[in-house]
């Protein structure tokens, strides 16, 4: 017999992470929702505002708090279940460090306006590599200690991973690839409808295999675990598997239900996310079922409380997802804050909970003693239970409010709420109870570091460690396909890599290819170089958090923004800039609706034009001052990328830009505002001043 | 639109052989013995941690140590 000692240590680090960074990501969570009940929240800093602080709190929930826990998680159950200890310890550590200076540098850049403006993606493209060194270390990390395991089955929790980071590997890079500019700006190789469809293959993906499967197999691991029984159906754990791999790749599309995107593939999206409805339901049913039997310890133990939970809410988000990507259902909730409160449902609901039941467990173990306080685990759950209430029924609520206002047509057929500030103001209290569910489960996340801390202090850390057989030679027995392809990791990992390929391929290529999905439209033209510093800024202060640009072909859209988007028209935009969430209204056609001093007052102070409005203030931008340091390179790249620009306008870019924003500046002095030309603010107004607007230029459509 | 008639297709026939594949390998047998592994998984009873780095057995309770909440036999 040998002695194999697991690597608990990097166990114990990525745990520390995964709570600190717990509590930042909620923290801002928590601001970010008093922003919207009270503007005053943004205090009038350029790096408090939602715009920009909005992505340091996706990516710190996502990557750090549940990327960090995803590690923890992995970590310890791969080195049980493979009876070896982890591969590299360096490597380890490699990746532990490295990770953690990524969300360092990655929350730096977000609050500073670095961003590359496509959600849950906005990391520019030196931290995009960082990223992907730092998950190939994983990858290889985790491989090698799966080539060199001592247990020829590989249990079902480890096909998760291996999809996970399979399939994490290759949306990472596919939608990253960008040309940069400089070291902190860079434009994505896809435009408009295209960058659309890559980024929402991206960013469902993201959900599905970052969110969901890496989770299922810490379930798969640690109920079981927990509840001392055996898993109820290891038969359909394997099928929640495959089936889960092969349905979420094609789903993406449901984010652009009625856009721009060609017809066929919201359907294709459509139907392929009401399917997924039956591999999710089988999975939750098989982890509730694992529970059979210890319904009984659920009064009495926490971590099965959270488990039991977590569980259900997977099914509720399961549920509610295919829900709202049919077609007519999106048509209601798309934009509103009902999505906001679909994405809680299955992070707060799903994933912190089964983070929570997870490290509950965890730490008594690898410390040797008992949970510091029952009763104060008890509480948390049920804290958490009410803050995870408050907070989606006040979504559902908002979300269905806003849709209908929206819709709402007098008996004379016009809009019932033309102003769309009165669907903004309405919100008002039910931001307020989202923000008090926010505080609420924020709560319960201290309760429990207070409660790790108390046990970890009485307790004292260990590794565990495991006798093992001396090695012999694996009687192998060909049988099964299946129990084959289980004893081969990289061929299955081949094979999934194959599965997703195929998945990405059928549902991007053919807008690559067929010219026919994007007729070009004659009158639309590139953006000047001042648009285009301005539609920079745009990206740069997160306005797409809040401003969608895609007019649907609705009658109530047509009524009040305008002729819908048509996919030509942003064969020069990149990244897109189509929004998921209209908390203000939709720009797109805002271009010559207001003078330039309406602009320039709304942006200074959102109150003066529109009361009401939850806007943050802009008036820094009047103050900064135009950096026109890249325009020429921009102008270049964007040429290179397809862009009809002259020689001519790539060498004299910076001339044009200063002759645009006289004119703005100019405009504005006739008015009465003096505004230097030289200031951010202009680059802003010429944009949106341009917005939507070439599409008229052609004539009747 | 053209590629439609392509693309419905040849995701329905991958969603299909995959479905039948995994209906033929039950009907086969083939996954009768899927009973095992999920027993073994619980099977980490001999994992321990070593005695020298836990101090004062008597006050840690070492007794409880890897099942500090089980209520009843398994």
């Amino acid at each position: 017999m040998t002695t194999v000692r697991f690597d608990d240590k990097i166990v114990r680090m990525f745990l520390f992470a995964t709570l600190f960074w717990g509590l930042v990501g909620m923290s801002v969570g928590v601001l970010l929702a008093l922003q919207l009940a009270d503007w005053r929240f943004n205090f009038e800093i350029p790096w408090l505002t939602f715009g920009r602080l909005r992505p340091v709190h996706t990516n710190a929930v996502i990557f750090a708090f549940a990327g960090n826990a995803i590690f923890c998680g992995v970590y310890y159950s791969s080195q049980r279940l493979l009876k070896a200890r982890l591969f590299s310890d360096l490597v380890s550590r490699i990746h532990f460090w490295g990770w953690q200076l990524i969300i360092v540098l990655a929350a730096c850049s977000f609050v500073m306006g670095i961003t590359t403006g496509k959600e849950y993606a906005e990391l520019e493209w030196p931290l995009d590599l960082m990223v992907a060194v730092i998950w190939l270390l994983f990858a290889f990390n985790f491989f090698a200690t799966l080539a060199r395991r001592r247990e020829k089955h590989i249990y079902v929790a480890l096909w998760f991973y291996i999809g996970t980071i399979i399939t994490i590997t290759v949306l990472h890079v596919v939608n990253s690839l960008a040309i940069p500019v400089s070291l902190t700006k860079s434009y994505p190789i896809y435009a408009g409808v295209q960058d659309a469809l890559v980024q929402w293959w991206y960013g469902h993906n993201a959900v599905g295999f970052f969110l969901t499967t890496p989770f299922l197999g810490l379930m798969y691991y640690f109920v079981p675990k927990a509840a001392e029984r055996p898993i109820y159906s290891y038969r359909l754990s394997i099928m929640h598997f495959w089936a889960l791999v092969f349905l979420y790749i094609w789903a993406g599309p449901h984010h652009l239900h009625y856009t721009a995107l060609p017809d066929w593939a919201q359907s294709l999206g459509m139907v392929f996310s009401v399917m997924l409805l039956a591999p999710s339901w089988g999975g939750m049913i098989n982890g509730l079922l694992t529970l059979r039997g210890a319904w009984d310890r659920l009064r009495v133990d926490p971590v099965l409380k959270f488990f039991a939970a977590a569980i259900t809410f997977y099914g509720m988000s399961t549920f509610e997802g295919p829900l709202m990507a049919i077609k007519s259902v999106n048509a209601l909730s798309h934009y509103t804050d009902w999505t906001v409160g679909h994405v809680h449902n299955g992070a707060l609901g799903w994933v912190a909970l089964l983070i929570f039941g997870m490290v509950y467990w965890l730490v008594p173990r690898m410390w040797n003693t008992k949970l510091h306080s029952i009763a104060l685990a008890n509480a948390h759950f049920w804290l958490a239970m009410v803050g995870i209430l408050f907070y989606i029924v006040s979504m559902w609520a908002a979300g269905i409010t806003q849709g209908l206002m929206w819709k709402e047509f007098t008996a004379d057929g016009l809009l019932a709420y033309p102003s769309f500030l009165e669907t903004v103001t309405k919100m008002h209290p039910y931001y307020l109870g989202r923000a008090l569910g926010g505080v609420i489960f924020l709560a319960g996340l201290i309760m429990l570091i207070i409660n790790l801390a108390l046990t970890i202090r009485a307790g004292r850390f260990s590794e565990g460690e495991i006798q093992v057989p001396e090695p012999k030679p694996i009687e192998h027995k060909p049988s099964h396909w299946h129990a084959v392809l289980e004893r081969k990791p990289f061929l299955m990992a081949i094979l999934a890599l194959v599965v997703i390929t195929i998945g990405g391929i059928v549902e991007m290529m053919p807008t690559f290819l067929i010219k026919g999905n994007i007729p070009t439209i004659a009158s639309v033209k590139p953006w000047s170089p001042l648009e285009l510093e301005g539609r920079d800024i745009y990206v740069r202060e997160g306005c797409y958090a809040c401003h969608s640009q895609m007019v649907r072909p609705f009658r109530d859209e047509l009524a009040r923004y305008g002729e819908y988007s048509r996919p030509g028209e942003f064969i020069y935009d990149r990244p897109f800039q189509w929004g998921s969430k209209r908390t203000g209204p939709d720009l797109h056609r805002v271009g010559g609706r207001y003078s330039n001093l309406w602009h320039l007052r709304h942006l200074e102070d959102p109150r003066l034009t529109s009361p009401g409005s939850v806007m943050p203030s802009y008036a820094f931008l009047t103050s900064g001052v135009l950096d026109l340091g890249h325009i020429t390179r921009k102008i270049q790249v964007m040429k290179d990328l397809g862009a009809p620009y002259s020689e001519e306008q790539v060498r004299h870019a910076g001339r044009d830009a200063k002759w645009q924003a006289r004119g703005i500046a100019d405009d504005l002095r006739r008015n009465g505002v003096d505004v230097a030309p030289d200031r951010e603010i202009i680059a802003l107004i010429a944009y949106l001043q341009r917005l939507g607007t070439d599409i008229k230029k052609g004539g009747p459509l | 639109m053209e590629v439609l008639f392509f693309l419905i297709p040849l995701s329905v026939a991958l969603a299909a052989g995959f479905t039948i594949a995994c209906l033929g390998s039950i009907r086969d047998g083939q996954f009768d013995d899927m009973e095992s592994p999920r027993w073994r998984v619980l099977f980490d009873r001999n994992e321990k941690r070593p005695e020298s780095t836990a101090v004062k057995p008597a006050a840690t309770g070492l007794e409880m140590r890897m099942k500090p909440q089980r209520s009843e036999p398994l």
